[in-house]
């Protein structure tokens, strides 16, 4: 019972964090119809970018400690840098080729992703990199299940950024517009909105929410590395395909699934196995629902 | 004002869709282009909104040659389309829908008061403001997407085959609407029908459009008494 109360608190929290990353798999697909590899490698950077404004406020990073205060000072920063990273790769990868072929924008995507790792393995070196911990060590227990402050914080952190995504895509203009493009992008445009506009906010958001993702799994693993982006984007694209791709609630769904998911079989299946078990439920979850949990049939 | 088009071709690849066609339609009157499948209606009102690129010829805003524009700035100059097909945004409610009509409109009162108006002339979407808009019926959707583009008051309406695929009765309602706005608002009409005969009811004048060229220009009452439209488009 505490086995099971365990590695559904282990599967939260990593799924907040595959969640996070799916969202931006999902916005790009649900308006542009693409898959943007990249993103692995963006949720890379958020990281790394973590780990400078830690180097540079002077925090021992090997086996060092942050306070929740510098860990916030990181996260804004990171964001932001993310969410331009984002903005540029579009304006460079993605916009030249926009009316090309779908196929093209893969390839440039893949192009991206390639780019960036290797750009960060020549900056920044191909060692794993350590990263100070937030409440290092500290634990409560609910009967034999142990809880880490970090794992409660990593879940809160996704669970307020969703938060605040769902209420600026369901309230504000511009959400209203992302929305809109995503369903019509001729109408959209034919009502004077700025897709270019649009599709800059969307992968501003998406990347930010992927840098934030890299970050916690930063302060929560204390190590990060080049090519961190590969499994966890692969990861998270599974999580956006299980909700149901194009959709954000479906997102965050099929995340925090894949999560606990993976978890509870690395848990009584084999650890070893837990990738493996998380695919198999996807092409099993696909073979059922083709269009994901959420996903609804484009016609 | 005047929206124009002159000398315009366009095509899709090698096929040209439009062979020099000179259209114009003034603020307060009411244009009607009929013409059958394929004779490139839909083409002409696509180049007017940027949409479709031109291969040469102009499109005049008043004189000015907006063909450079990008399609949003188009639209945001006061020429707003009702694309054929609906084209509502399905999973947005009907208000939503009708806010992204206002979506250059940011003052508040402005804004309510469009609502309002486009409420007034659609009660049905009042009633159904909460609902996802793919979730309504064709005619409440083509009510929709007329009230979304009349959201920012728009100099010209450019009209897309409206009453393609609904009911008669629906048609009439819908044609009722667009008579009044003829009557009481000054926005320039331009109405793209296969149904010449209820177009031409309420135009003032009329382009027919074959194999993407202009062959007939004239008032609606000599069209709509033309033995050649009378044969090819009205059936009597």
């Amino acid at each position: 019972m505490y086995l099971l109360l365990q590695q559904l608190i282990n599967g939260l929290a990593v799924g907040g964090i595959y969640a996070l990353i799916a969202i931006g798999y999902t916005m790009v697909y649900g308006i542009l119809f693409f898959v943007n590899f990249a993103h692995g490698d963006i949720y890379m950077l958020g990281a790394f970018c973590a780990f400078f404004v830690f180097t540079f406020l002077g925090i021992e990073v090997t086996g060092g400690a942050i306070t929740v205060s510098q860990f916030l000072i990181a996260l804004i920063p990171s964001m932001l840098a993310c969410a331009a990273l984002g903005v540029v790769i579009e304006r460079f990868a993605y916009r030249p080729i926009r009316n090309g072929s779908r196929l093209s924008a893969m390839i440039s995507a893949l192009g991206a992703s390639i780019f960036l790792s290797n750009a960060a393995t020549y900056l920044f070196g191909s060692q794993t990199k350590p990263m100070p911990k937030l409440f290092a060590g500290k634990y409560f227990t609910v009967g034999s299940a142990t809880i880490s402050y970090i794992q409660t914080a990593v879940l809160i952190v996704s669970l307020i950024l969703m938060i605040l995504l769902h209420i600026f895509i369901k309230h504000t203009k511009l959400g209203k517009a992302i929305r809109a493009v995503s369903d019509d992008q001729r109408a959209a445009v034919l009502m004077g909105i700025d897709m270019d506009m649009v599709i800059s906010a969307t992968f501003a958001i998406g990347s930010a929410l992927a840098g934030a993702a890299g970050i916690m799994v930063g302060v929560y693993y204390a190590s990060i590395y080049p090519t961190m982006g590969g499994i966890a984007g692969i990861k998270a694209f599974t999580a956006a395909i299980l909700g149901g791709i194009g959709n954000i609630p479906g997102a965050m769904l099929g995340g925090i699934l894949l999560g606990i998911i993976e978890s509870l079989g690395g848990a009584y299946i084999s650890f070893g196995y837990r990738d493996a078990i998380a695919f198999v439920v996807l092409i099993i979850a696909l073979c059922a629902m083709p269009t994901g949990i959420l996903g609804k049939g484009r016609s | 004002m005047k929206l124009s088009v002159e000398r315009l071709s366009a095509g899709y690849g090698s096929i040209e869709a439009l062979h020099d066609v000179s259209m114009c339609c003034e603020t307060g009157e009411t244009v009607a282009i009929i013409g059958g499948n394929g004779a490139g209606k839909s083409t002409a009102l696509n180049c007017i909104c940027g949409v479709v690129p031109i291969s040469c010829g102009e499109v005049c805003l008043d004189g000015r040659d907006i063909s450079d524009e990008p399609p949003h700035k188009i639209a945001r100059m006061g020429i707003a389309q009702v694309p054929e097909g609906r084209r509502v945004f399905p999973r947005l409610t009907v208000l939503e829908n009708l806010e992204m009509g206002a979506y250059m409109i940011d003052d508040k009162a402005v804004f309510r008061e469009r609502l309002g108006y486009a409420y007034d002339l659609f009660p049905r979407l009042h009633e159904r403001r909460w609902q996802n808009a793919g979730d309504l019926s064709g005619g409440e959707q083509q009510m929709l997407v007329i009230g979304r583009a009349l959201m920012r008051n728009p100099r010209f309406l450019l009209l897309d085959e409206p009453s393609l695929g609904l009911a008669p009765v629906v048609v009439e309602n819908i044609f009722d609407v667009i008579a009044g706005l003829v009557k009481t608002s000054e926005v320039g009409i331009v109405l793209v029908e296969q149904n010449a005969a209820i177009a031409l009811s309420i135009a003032g004048r009329g382009y027919v459009l074959e194999n993407g060229a202009v062959i007939l220009d004239a008032s609606a009452e000599a069209l709509l008494s033309d033995d050649k439209v009378k044969a090819a488009y009205i059936g009597g």
